[in-house]
């Protein structure tokens, strides 16, 4: 590939309204998965099934979201972000709708975690792809902006959802949530591509004949590149580490003595400061005259200890401030972690990247929590839990240092950019 | 969510009544001990059956096996000792079905009976040997407001009520103490009062054993002034659904009501008809309505093809020992417009927002290829002065020559 097709990141102008696309997706991609607990419960008093099944629905849209990255990668790598975020939004607002009309859990698993899943993970890569096309200095700071539309989606989505499942039953509400869904479409729209459209028109008449290229993600190109693949490989274990305390934070804190809200409101508190850590991270990132991955290094080990430290916190006060630490380092990785990857690949194979990390991490997110509370049966608290997430997430941050060129002095990160894009 | 409580039934694991035990119960002496009369001497006590010296006819015998197992049914399930098991009854059974091969032609019962009365004394002494839980309200002077509690009883159990007043004044007049239930004054012995240095304490106990004795107990004390406190006996109460519970026409729906500490003896649901209640009959109606009681303490009305007169109110009563108490849950029925309005104006939103954006873009493309153009324009322009200028210096050069 050559750098010709892709011209300079304007890193404004235009590009805010690609962040505001970006943070729109967010929210209505992760934020509604992460508020969708309120559908649960009416699920299970209508179908009268287990939770564990229920709990299914859920699980399999997040899996195809992940799953689904490399083949969303190159759908957008060959028709351009803007077709593919568009049809993406329609699916997933299309799968909400015929989960409306559902009468058994198996039209549910089908309609939302496979049809809306599938639109999902059309929708996730190439946005915070086109994000780090639009911006070089300041790709951090867009990437932590765009991506922090999860934690406000989620914090407006809860009682949003409980309003609508309490005026129209869960049928209407979800009626209602395909048609906010649908606003994924007009948040698509917004993604203007970059390239002119000549370079474009070219495509569309060797279209048909390069179907075949959509096997290249099969053998994908980036699986040979030694910097991506220990990218991949430290960001599946900070994964296997990272879901740890959304899912049991709030169990440790019943065992340790605090009623269900003081619980909960361990977790709203690591929301927020995840939130914060989002924004805060990536502008840091942008201002500071560190390297973008020494600053990554920085916050996975913070995290990393931070969350080993949890089991020492007896006390509520002791424990919160934890806790926030956690959700504010956590936060903080995020962007860096997608800006990191578009240093290492270039912006002309970010999609590729995306997607192929999107899947790949998937294995350790899946790891990771039943591993978790595996070691919570087997020792009898979530001490040993917590610490094994922080160990996963150092080892994950000491992969990194392998990276080439890792101690190397702060360079411009656009002439960085250039000599890693050579192949 | 509590685990939920199977329903209690026949428990063929209690002791049998014809045992003694610690507890004080009578020994019965069963017919066979005694082969040399013609039936059994009756002890008052037992829960033997009855047996008169010269037998019984066929018709006075299963009339008492009859009453035994009736009493068995009133009866609590639940207390320990006071009724018989199964294993007692086919005892009887037996022994009363040879005594009537015996014994056919006498038709005479005298002697005593075993009847409810027996079976409720018997029941009496095995609560009495329970102890009473004391209830009490303090009270601080007699210019305090009148004091209530509720107290929530389940099951039939002996209790007392204790009012103690504090009052500092040094004033030795008498106090006077009443007792009243529903404003009725009572008159009775089981009202104990003490007197100790300012503090006047009465103590009033009570055997509850049926509905009839649940209401508003109050003491009064009096001297100039009266100060009252009163204790409101009540069963459990069972909470409804404080929200409506929204469904659609032609879809099913499940109203559930818990009663999570207490168990209910059953579970009766109504439904409002105008302003009455009306049992809902699901044996009448059973593609309407089914009742599920898989647990004791949860029950389910499931509610099916629902249309728009199913938009009302029911009520799931819970039936006690010592009488009911309902909870309310509303059903509100929609139909699928309601939530297509909101849809299709979110729809409608998107669609026009799209337009927008492509409508944007395309005019500010064109504005750029104009500006372009535009540029393009004055440079020709430019060129071709220069040119004409350089064309005119020749002709006139030209001219000039």
């Amino acid at each position: 590939m050559t750098d010709g097709a892709h011209p300079e990141p304007p890193d404004g102008g235009w590009g805010w309204m690609v962040v505001l696309a970006a943070f729109l997706q967010a929210a209505l991609v992760f934020g509604l998965i992460r508020s969708f607990g309120v559908f649960f419960m009416e699920f299970v008093g209508y179908f009268g099934e287990l939770a564990g099944r229920v709990s299914w629905v859920t699980s399999i849209g997040i899996a195809v979201l992940q799953l689904g990255g490399p083949v969303s990668s190159a759908l957008s790598t060959q028709y351009g972000a803007r077709p593919v975020v568009m049809a993406g939004g329609f699916l997933s607002g299309l799968g909400l709708l015929l989960a409306s009309f559902a009468t058994s859990l198996t039209h549910l698993y089908l309609s939302i975690g496979l049809l809306s899943g599938l639109g999902w993970a059309l929708v996730f890569t190439p946005s915070v792809a086109s994000v780090a096309r639009y911006f070089a200095k300041r790709r951090t700071f867009a990437t932590g902006l765009a991506v922090s539309g999860a934690g406000l989606g989620s914090f407006a989505f809860s009682p949003l959802f409980q309003l609508l499942v309490d005026t129209y039953a869960w049928r209407g509400a979800l009626l209602v949530v395909a048609g906010i869904s649908f606003n994924l479409v007009a948040a698509g729209a917004l993604l203007r591509p970059l390239e002119p459209e000549g370079n474009k028109a070219a495509a569309p008449e060797a279209g048909w004949l390069r179907l075949p290229a959509l096997s290249s993600l099969c053998r994908p190109s980036l699986a040979s590149h030694r910097p991506f693949l220990l990218y991949a490989a430290a960001f599946i274990l900070v994964d296997a580490g990272y879901y740890i305390p959304y899912v049991h934070l709030v169990p440790h804190g019943r065992e340790l003595g605090f009623d269900e809200y003081r619980a909960a409101f361990l977790l709203s508190s690591a929301a927020v400061a995840d939130l914060c850590g989002r924004v805060a991270g990536g502008w840091l990132a942008d201002r500071l005259a560190v390297r973008l991955v020494h600053s990554l290094t920085l916050w996975t080990v913070l995290t990393g200890l931070s969350m080993a430290l949890v089991p020492l916190g007896r006390s509520y006060s002791l424990l919160m401030g934890l806790c926030i630490c956690y959700g504010f380092f956590a936060g903080a990785l995020v962007p860096l972690q997608f800006s990191g990857l578009a240093e290492i690949v270039g912006t002309g194979r970010i999609m590729e990247g995306i997607g192929l990390m999107q899947m790949v991490e998937s294995a350790g997110s899946l790891v990771g929590a039943p591993l978790s509370g595996w070691l919570r049966d087997m020792t009898g608290d979530y001490t040993a839990s917590f610490i094994v997430a922080g160990a996963f997430l150092l080892a994950g941050s000491l992969l990194l240092f392998a990276l080439p060129n890792y101690f190397s002095c702060p360079l411009d990160s656009t002439t960085k950019e250039e000599t890693t894009r050579d192949p | 969510e509590p685990a939920p409580v199977p329903r209690a039934g026949w428990a063929p694991t209690r002791p049998p009544a014809l045992t003694v035990e610690s507890g004080g119960r009578r020994r019965c002496v069963t017919p066979a001990q005694q082969p040399g009369t013609g039936g059994v001497s009756l002890q008052r006590y037992c829960s033997c059956p009855a047996r008169t010296m010269r037998g019984s006819g066929s018709g006075a015998g299963s009339l008492r096996l009859l009453l035994s197992l009736a009493a068995l049914w009133l009866s609590d399930a639940n207390e320990p000792g006071t009724a018989m098991t199964t294993r007692d009854i086919n005892q009887q059974t037996r022994k009363s079905i040879s005594d009537y091969t015996v014994k056919e032609h006498d038709l005479s019962t005298p002697g005593s009976h075993l009847t409810t009365q027996d079976f409720n004394q018997q029941t009496e002494e095995n609560i009495s040997n329970l102890t009473s839980a004391v209830y009490s309200i303090s009270i601080n002077g007699f210019s305090s407001a009148p004091v209530e509690e509720n107290v929530i009883l389940y099951s039939p159990a002996n209790i007392a009520l204790s009012c103690n007043l504090t009052s500092p004044s040094t004033d030795s007049a008498t106090v006077n103490v009443t007792w009243k239930k529903d404003n009725e004054t009572l008159r009775s012995s089981s009202v104990t009062f003490n007197e100790t240095k300012h503090v006047w304490s009465t103590q009033y106990m009570l055997k509850i054993r049926d509905r009839n004795q649940m209401g508003n107990y109050t003491c009064v004390f009096k001297r100039d002034q009266e100060v009252k406190a009163t204790f409101h006996l009540q069963v459990p109460q069972i909470e409804g659904k404080e929200h409506h519970v929204v469904s659609y026409v032609g879809d099913s729906v499940v109203l559930v009501c818990k009663s999570i500490k207490y168990i209910p003896i059953s579970w009766i649901w109504y439904m409002s008809n105008g302003s009455d209640q009306v049992a809902v009959n699901d044996s009448l109606m059973p593609d309407k309505y089914t009742v599920d009681e898989k647990y004791a303490n949860i029950t389910k009305l499931k509610i099916l093809k629902i249309s728009e007169e199913d938009d009302r109110s029911y009520w799931c009563q819970a039936v006690f020992k010592l009488g009911e108490s309902k909870g309310k849950v509303s059903l509100k029925v929609l139909t699928y417009m309601t939530p297509l309005k909101p849809f299709l104006a979110i729809a409608a939103e998107v669609i026009i927002l799209v337009a927008i954006i492509f409508l944007y873009e395309m005019y500010s493309k064109k504005k750029q290829m104009h500006a372009e153009d535009e540029k393009e324009f004055e440079q020709i322009e430019q060129l071709k002065s220069e040119d004409s200028n350089g064309v005119e210096n020749s002709t006139t050069r030209h001219r000039k020559v």
